[in-house]
C-alpha cells in the first residue's frame, strides 16, 4: 500500500487526507467486490434454495413456483443488481429461509458478536502489554521462556481446539464450574449472562494474549536496546523514569498497529468460537445461512465482519504511518 | 435458567486511565441502562429445558414443508390431531370421539369432542376442521401432510352441524382413523395458519425465534388432562455435542438429539440418565430401481446376503437396535410374519453376482449422515460388501446437495419413523416423492389397495403379506430397528418411552424437580 512519506507539515497533511480517501475508496469497492464474489460463490453451491426450503416432499411444480416467487429464474446480475439496491436503500430484504427480515436477523446477533469482541479486547490490549513488558523486562528468565514456548503453542493451536480444551476442563470433564454452551435467550443482553461469556472471551482472550504480548515483548525488548533508552541510562535517569517516560510509550507505539490487527483477527475468529460454544453471534448465523444458501442473510452477515476486518486493518495502516510520521 | 445481573463496580477514579478500567466504565454505564427482566415464577411442575437441533428455516405453521424433529415437536405440544398415537403405537381419539364410514368407504361422519378451545379461548368447531382439511388438501399451499390426503375430495368436505364433519373421498379409504394421527395433519383455527396457527394443544407459544429458541407454556384451558410443566424451552444447538455440553453443565435437563456414542459417554455422569425407546424406527439403505445394476432382483438381494445386521446393531447403532429383516416394523405389532430371518451369506451373493453379471460391482452410498447411525451403517456396509469384492465407497455431501438430487441418488441411506401404513402411502408406493428408489411392485401396489378397503381384523394378514414382497423383491436393506435415546437429567421425572421414538411429545406426567 501506498503512503506519504513527505515530512513538510501541510504537505504531509494533504497526503495524509488524499491517502484515506483514497484507502476508504478502496475499501468500498473491495467490499462491493466481496459482496459480487458472496454471490456468485453460493450460486455455484451444489443443491437448489427452493428445494431446500421446500424439501425432499415437494414437487417439481412446488419447486418452480418457489423459484418463480423468489426471483431465482432472473438472471444472475437482475438478482444480484436487485439485492444491492434494497441494501442500498436500507432494505435488506427477508431471509429466504423463513421469511424473517434480515435485520431482525442479523441485528441482535451482531450485538451479541461484538459485545464478545469488545469484552475480549479490553482484556487483550492491557493483557498484552503487561505480560510483554514483563516477560522482556526478564528477558530470558524461567518465567519469559515459559511466556515463549507457551505463546508459541497457542498461536499454532485453533481456536476451536483451545475452545473444546477449556469446555472440557472448566465445564465438562474435569470441573463443572461454568457453562458448557453459551447460548443467549432471544432478546436478552449478553451481558446479563456472565457465566455464559467467561468461556468464549477467555479463549479469545488467551489467543489474543499469547499473540499481542509475544510482539509487545519484541518491541518492548528493541525499545530498551535503542540508542535514546542507552543515552538515557548514560544520562543518569531513573530505572523507573526510563521504563515509564521512554521505553513503554515507543513500545506500545510499535505495537499498536499490532493491536488493531490483533483486533481485527479477534472479530472473524468471533466465527469460529461462536460455533465451539453455540453463542448466538454472526459467525453462527453465517454457518447456518451457509448450509441453507440463505444469500441475504449471508450477504449481510460477511459484508458486516468484512467491514469490521477492513476497518481495523486501515487503523492499523493509519497507525503505522503516524508512527512512522512521528 | 442461569441468570445472573451483573452488579456494576463503583467507577474508577478520574486519575486511573488504564484501557480496561475504561472499557469496565464503558460497560458499568451500560449495564445501569439494561437490566434483565425478572424470572418466570416456578409453578407445581416446573420448567422443562429441552436441546433441539437448530433449525433456521422453521416457522410455526404446522403444515410447512420441509419440517425438522425440531418443528415437529413443537408442533405435538401445540397442536393436536383428529386421532393421536399413544406412546404403544395404538390410535386414540384426540379432536374427534368418533368416525363413522359409508357402506364402500367413500364417505366418513367424524364427530368432534365437545367443549375443546383453542388457546385463544375461542370454540372449536366444525368450522375449523374443514378449514383445516381443505388448506391441507390444497396442493398451492405445498403442505408436508398432503400425500397423506390424496384420496380426500377437497370438494366434499362439509361442516353437518358444530360438531360433525362429513368428508367424501375420491376412493374408498377404511383406516382413516388411522391416518389423522400423523403430527403433519394437526386442526388450526379456521383461518389462523400459517400466518399465525392457533391450535388446541396443551401448550400455547409465549415466544418462538426461528432457529434459536421457543418457550411454550401450559394452557389452562386445556380440554383434556392438564400437563404439570409450566413452561417448555426448547433451545436449539448446531451440533449433538452442543447439546451433550448444555446437558452436562446443567444448562438444559434434556438432549433431545444424541449419537449412541454420546448418550453412553452422559450415562451416569452428573445424575444424567438415558431413557430408551425400542420401537420400529428404522435406518436403510436405498436401491434407485431405475439405476442398473439395481433394477435387477438379483443383485438387489445379493447386496442384502452381504450385510451383517449384527454388526450394524452392535457398531453402528452402539448395541441400541435390533437386527431387521428388510422390510418396515411392526406397528401395529402383527406378529410374526413368518419370513425366515436373512443372514450375511457372502457365497450366495456371490453367486447372484455372478449370474447378474455384476462380480465387479463398484458404487457409493450417498448420505448427509443427518441422524445418528447413517454413515456408521453406511460404513459397516461397505466392510461388508468387500468380502464379496464390492467395492463401497462412502459420499458424504451437504444437506443441502443431499434434498437437491433427491429421488435422483443411486444408492443412498433414508430413515423412516412413522407406522406401516402411512409409511405405504409416503414412501412405498410408486409416484410418492418419499419414494427415492421409485419401486414399482404390482402385488404390493394390489395388496395396498387391498389394505386401504379392509376391515380392521384382516389388516395384519394384508400387512404380513405386504412385509414378505418387500423382503423377497424390495429395494432397501433395511438392517436393523434403532432405538430413540434421550438423555436427561435425574430431576426429569415423568418421561415415557415411545414405540415410534417421541417420548417428549407426551408430557402429560413429566416435572423437573427444583
Amino acid at each position: 500500500m501506498s503512503h506519504p512519506t513527505t515530512r513538510s507539515s501541510a504537505g504531509s497533511k494533504s497526503a495524509t487526507v488524499a491517502w484515506l480517501v483514497r484507502r476508504v475508496l478502496l475499501g468500498v469497492l473491495i467490499l462491493v467486490l466481496v459482496s459480487m464474489l458472496l454471490f456468485l460463490v453460493t450460486q455455484a453451491l451444489p443443491g437448489d434454495v427452493a428445494r431446500i426450503v421446500l424439501g425432499k416432499d415437494a414437487t417439481a411444480e412446488q419447486v418452480a413456483d418457489l423459484r418463480l416467487r423468489l426471483g431465482l429464474d432472473q438472471p444472475l446480475a437482475a438478482q444480484y443488481w436487485h439485492w444491492l439496491t434494497g441494501v442500498l436503500t436500507g432494505e435488506m430484504g427477508t431471509s429466504l429461509e423463513n421469511g424473517e427480515p434480515v435485520a431482525d436477523i442479523i441485528g441482535p446477533r451482531a450485538l451479541n458478536s461484538f459485545t464478545l469482541g469488545l469484552f475480549s479486547m479490553v482484556l487483550i490490549l492491557p493483557l498484552a502489554v503487561v505480560i510483554g513488558v514483563f516477560s522482556a523486562h526478564k528477558r530470558d528468565s524461567p518465567l519469559d521462556r515459559a511466556f515463549v514456548a507457551v505463546s508459541s503453542l497457542f498461536t499454532a493451536l485453533p481456536a476451536f481446539v483451545v475452545g473444546m480444551l477449556l469446555i472440557a476442563f472448566f465445564a465438562t470433564s474435569v470441573f463443572g464450574v461454568l457453562p458448557g454452551v453459551s447460548d443467549i435467550p432471544p432478546g436478552d443482553m449478553p451481558w446479563w449472562y456472565p457465566a455464559r461469556l467467561v468461556l468464549p472471551v477467555t479463549t479469545l482472550t488467551l489467543m489474543g494474549v499469547l499473540y499481542l504480548g509475544r510482539l509487545v515483548r519484541a518491541s518492548f525488548i528493541d525499545a530498551m536496546n535503542s540508542e535514546y533508552v542507552q543515552m538515557a541510562v548514560l544520562k543518569g535517569l531513573s530505572g523507573r523514569r526510563i521504563l515509564f517516560r521512554h521505553a513503554l510509550p515507543n513500545a506500545i507505539a510499535a505495537s499498536l498497529p499490532a493491536a488493531s490487527l490483533v483486533t481485527a483477527v479477534t472479530v472473524t475468529g468471533v466465527v469460529v468460537v461462536e460455533y465451539v460454544y453455540s453463542y448466538p453471534g454472526l459467525g453462527t448465523a453465517v454457518v447456518s445461512a451457509v448450509n441453507s444458501h440463505d444469500l441475504p442473510v449471508l450477504q449481510v452477515g460477511t459484508l458486516i465482519l468484512a467491514t469490521a476486518y477492513y476497518v481495523f486493518n486501515l487503523l492499523a495502516d493509519v497507525l503505522a504511518m503516524m508512527g512512522r510520521q512521528r | 435458567m442461569l441468570r445472573i445481573p451483573l452488579h456494576p463496580e463503583p467507577v474508577a477514579g478520574p486519575r486511573r486511565r488504564s484501557p480496561a478500567l475504561l472499557g469496565a466504565v464503558l460497560i458499568a454505564a451500560a449495564l445501569t441502562s439494561c437490566a434483565p427482566p425478572p424470572q418466570a415464577a416456578s409453578g407445581t411442575g416446573g420448567r422443562l429445558r429441552i436441546a433441539a437441533a437448530t433449525d433456521p428455516g422453521e416457522t410455526l405453521d404446522p403444515y410447512a414443508s420441509n419440517q425438522s424433529p425440531t418443528q415437529e415437536l413443537r408442533s405435538a405440544l401445540l397442536y393436536e390431531g383428529l386421532t393421536h398415537l399413544d406412546p404403544a403405537g395404538k390410535v386414540e381419539w384426540r379432536l374427534a370421539t368418533d368416525m363413522t364410514p359409508n357402506s364402500d368407504h367413500t364417505e366418513w361422519t367424524i364427530k368432534l369432542r365437545p367443549g375443546v378451545k383453542f388457546t385463544d379461548g375461542s370454540e372449536f368447531s366444525s368450522a375449523d376442521v374443514v378449514a383445516s382439511i381443505k388448506y391441507l388438501r390444497d396442493p398451492a399451499h405445498a403442505a408436508q401432510g398432503l400425500a397423506f390426503l390424496e384420496r380426500v375430495d377437497p370438494d366434499a368436505v362439509t361442516a353437518v352441524d358444530k360438531t360433525t364433519v362429513r368428508v367424501g373421498l375420491n376412493k374408498p379409504f377404511a383406516p382413516f382413523k388411522d391416518i389423522w394421527a400423523n403430527v403433519l395433519l394437526p386442526m388450526t383455527k379456521a383461518g389462523s395458519a400459517p400466518a399465525k396457527p392457533i391450535g388446541t394443544g396443551p401448550f400455547a407459544v409465549k415466544s418462538f425465534t426461528a432457529g434459536r429458541q421457543s418457550t411454550v407454556e401450559r394452557f389452562g384451558a386445556y380440554w383434556g388432562e392438564k400437563p404439570k410443566l409450566d413452561v417448555v424451552d426448547i433451545i436449539e444447538f448446531q451440533s449433538q455435542q452442543a447439546q451433550a455440553n448444555a446437558l452436562l453443565s446443567d444448562q438444559v435437563d434434556v438432549a433431545s438429539g444424541a449419537t449412541p456414542a454420546i448418550a453412553k459417554s452422559l450415562a451416569g455422569k452428573n445424575d444424567i440418565q438415558v431413557l430408551e425407546s425400542k420401537g420400529d424406527f428404522t435406518l436403510r439403505i436405498g436401491f434407485n430401481t431405475t439405476v442398473a445394476p439395481f433394477d435387477d432382483v438379483r443383485v438387489r438381494e445379493a447386496l442384502r446376503l452381504l450385510i451383517d445386521r449384527e454388526q450394524v446393531v452392535s457398531n453402528a447403532l452402539g448395541g441400541y437396535g435390533r437386527v431387521a429383516n428388510d422390510h418396515e416394523g411392526g406397528t401395529p405389532r402383527c406378529g410374526d410374519p413368518g419370513i425366515a430371518q436373512r443372514k450375511q451369506d457372502i457365497e450366495q451373493a456371490k453367486k447372484l453376482l455372478a449370474e447378474a453379471g455384476q462380480s465387479n460391482l463398484s458404487f457409493s452410498i450417498t448420505t448427509d449422515g443427518l441422524l445418528p447411525g447413517m454413515q456408521e451403517l453406511a460404513q459397516v456396509f461397505a466392510e461388508n460388501a468387500a468380502k464379496a469384492g464390492v467395492q463401497v465407497t462412502v459420499d458424504v455431501p451437504t444437506v443441502p446437495e443431499f434434498l437437491s438430487k433427491w429421488t435422483k441418488w443411486p444408492v443412498f441411506i433414508d430413515f423412516n419413523p412413522i407406522p406401516y401404513l402411512p409409511t405405504v402411502i409416503g414412501s412405498l408406493l410408486p409416484g410418492r416423492v418419499a419414494n427415492a428408489t421409485h419401486w414399482d411392485n404390482a402385488e404390493f401396489i394390489r395388496l395396498a389397495d387391498e389394505l386401504f378397503v379392509a376391515p380392521e381384523r384382516e389388516r395384519c394378514s394384508i400387512m404380513n403379506r405386504m412385509h414378505r414382497i418387500e423382503h423377497e423383491q424390495g429395494a432397501m436393506i433395511t438392517p436393523a430397528f434403532v432405538n430413540v435415546l434421550l438423555p436427561h437429567r435425574g430431576t426429569v421425572r415423568g418421561l415415557v418411552p415411545d414405540v415410534n421414538g417421541r417420548s417428549l411429545t407426551f408430557l402429560t406426567n413429566v416435572t423437573v424437580a427444583g
